[in-house]
């Protein structure tokens, strides 16, 4: 056998090659369950390498020796009301079970965090992050040193096969380089394909509202986990709250990753006629659906020189010098040229930003209610020193968020809410952890704790 | 549309001014004739300059001006009277599964299919839709029996 042909008979086959399909992968090697990855793409990494790099853990040692004080109570709470309590308990208890132990799993591998930072839905700081392609090569690299695991690029999955006796799925037919092979998964399947942003087709379906907002994802992100699971009767959850994120530069491909998030350090978000839209301080998802309201479907983020300076040099989404040199930020010696620079009304910016002074003095934001810099977290500022920065912003569907109906232990429920046994999925192609909006760093964080758990499931351990 | 019946049922609310109309459903009775005026100014313009109204439905009939008493109001609100969505199917109304596949056997008719109204519904399209793909399911289920018995002999 040729070291490319693809095993006809593993335990455990894992579909999707991302942070989610690697963390399954190397729990079942260190099993000892021989286990096959594939990834559609001829590269690994999916949606993880191209996202922000943030993992919401919560009571970290990180998070202690910065006087940050945190509890996995805390984050269930913040995970809830975020969710608009349409997320599923269960699952979202076992995110709060299972993280610290994923955090001091992805320690001992190597993969330590040095900085944390407060984002989207957190209500106090505990997006952990790090180069979200050195987290997952880590991972990649340990699994493979398990001597359990085969990946195989460029190898797709096509269809689920099913026992016709007792409906357990037996594996699935796969498909490289115009072949197609049977691969037989005796301890069950993990669905670790991610969302469906590139997917068209199914954004139509499930998101039409979200029409004029851009794209991003990975370009295996097209739902084919999904798809597959929905032809043997998978329940669906969380599809009515699919939303872009507010924050990605215009000139972003699908592929790129342009988001900046000026307005958690005190910027103000203005639209096409210079006015506020919305409360600032919201989760940059919600933000989106106001945004995909405004003429144009954009906005502008709007602030001046200390709040530049609050950015964080390295965490992309808050490095505001890095997209200054990259020509993403635009600024200017005074708000009118900083209007005329954006083709604002001036006149109208200067009111918008002199009414928002007042309501930063004041502690209270009579237009929107914004009490905080990000989620009820910081007080307001004002924006008044020059020189003036503008980061001009668009929604995107980043990711998903929802999908497959699982158990806690990544079990596929059918649309009945039975189990479709040996079928598990983990990761951007689950419904029913995030409800109505998202936490950031919850996408790598699920990838991780979930991942690992479907190669448990799978192996009865 | 019989007004008459919701109005004996007391649903729809008369008044023989705009004013005491808007007394009656509580809201405010300025900006009531202001909109009356502003729409009958479009009537009699043949051009409805806010909305683009060109017809009493879908470009059919012409408008009418709110001006002879007494003036009635029927209160609205939006509700899901059914869901105009469902199961994808070909045109014999085989259930066809995700990847497009038919799903032998398995026939659908009625508000349970999706794929004929789209974006929104044309009043009668679905008793229609009932009617016309109730029989055609019906003839494509015999016909899968003659193919069958076809088979089985």
């Amino acid at each position: 056998m040729s070291a490319a042909a693809i095993p006809e008979e593993v335990d455990v086959l894992v579909i999707g090659g991302g942070l989610a399909g690697h963390c399954a992968a190397l729990e079942a090697g260190r099993l000892g369950a021989r286990t096959l990855l594939i990834e559609k793409e001829a590269k690994i990494g999916g949606a993880t390498i191209l996202s922000g790099g943030s993992f919401a853990f919560a009571g970290t040692p990180l998070q202690a020796s910065l006087g940050i004080d945190d509890s996995g109570e805390r984050l269930f709470a913040d995970l809830r009301r975020v969710g608009g309590y349409e997320n599923d308990e269960a699952i979202v208890r076992t995110y709060v079970e299972r993280q610290l132990e994923a955090y001091e799993l992805l320690a001992v591998l190597g993969a330590t965090f040095e900085r944390v930072f407060v984002a989207s839905g957190q209500s106090v700081p505990r997006a952990h992050s790090r180069n979200a392609k050195e987290v997952l090569d880590i991972v990649a690299g340990h699994a493979h040193r398990t001597g359990y695991v085969e990946t195989r690029l460029c190898t797709a999955a096509r269809r689920l096969l099913r026992d016709e006796a007792d409906g357990a799925v037996t594996g699935a037919t796969v498909e490289m380089g115009g072949r197609s092979a049977t691969v037989r998964a005796r301890s069950g399947v993990v669905l670790a394909t991610g969302g469906f942003s590139r997917n068209e087709q199914l954004l139509g379906l499930f998101a039409p509202g979200q029409a004029g907002a851009q794209r991003m994802g990975g370009p295996g992100n097209t739902g084919d986990g999904l798809l597959m699971a929905w032809q043997l009767g998978a329940g669906f959850r969380d599809m009515a709250y699919i939303k872009g994120t507010f924050g990605n530069h215009p000139s972003a491909g699908p592929e790129d990753h342009f988001l900046l998030f000026p307005i958690y350090a005190g910027a103000i978000a203005v639209n096409s006629e210079a006015k506020r839209f919305v409360d600032e301080s919201l989760s940059y998802k919600l933000i989106g659906d106001a945004c995909l309201k405004q003429p144009g479907c954009i906005g502008y983020q709007v602030f001046d020189q200390p709040i530049f300076e609050r950015g964080r040099p390295g965490i992309p989404s808050m490095d505001f010098q890095a997209d200054l040199d990259a020509g993403r930020v635009i600024t200017a010696a005074t708000l009118d040229a900083l209007a005329a620079k954006l083709g604002l009304d001036a006149a109208q910016l200067a009111r918008t930003v002199e009414r928002y002074n007042g309501f930063a003095r004041r502690g209270q934001d009579d237009d929107f209610g914004r009490d905080g810099l990000c989620n009820h977290y910081g007080s307001l500022v004002t924006i008044e020193t020059a020189p003036f920065y503008a980061f001009t912003s668009r929604s995107v569907v980043l990711a998903t968020y929802c999908g497959l109906t699982v158990d806690e232990s990544t079990r596929v429920k059918d649309v009945y809410g039975a189990a479709i046994p040996n079928l598990f999925a983990a990761g951007g192609v689950i419904g029913g952890f995030h409800g109505k909006a998202y936490m950031t760093g919850t996408a790598n964080g699920k990838a991780t704790i979930f991942g690992r758990i479907a190669a448990r499931t799978a192996l009865k351990r | 549309m019989a007004f008459q019946a919701k109005h004996a049922q007391g649903q729809v609310i008369a008044a023989p001014t705009l004013a005491e109309l808007a007394a009656k459903i509580g809201i405010d009775p300025v900006a009531l004739a202001k909109t009356i005026d502003t729409y009958n100014t479009f009537v009699d313009q043949g051009k409805d300059l806010q909305f683009g109204r060109d017809g009493l439905s879908t470009h059919y009939g012409a408008l009418a001006r709110i001006d002879t008493a007494p003036f009635y109001a029927y209160p609205s609100k939006s509700v899901i009277v059914a869901t105009y969505c469902g199961v994808s199917v070909d045109p014999q109304m085989r259930v066809r599964d995700v990847f497009g596949a038919i799903i032998p056997n398995l026939y659908a008719a009625g508000e349970v299919i999706g794929g004929l109204h789209g974006r929104a519904y044309m009043t009668g399209s679905s008793l229609g839709k009932a009617s016309i793909f109730g029989r055609l399911a019906g003839r494509s289920a015999v016909g899968a029996v003659a193919r069958n018995a076809a088979v089985s002999a």
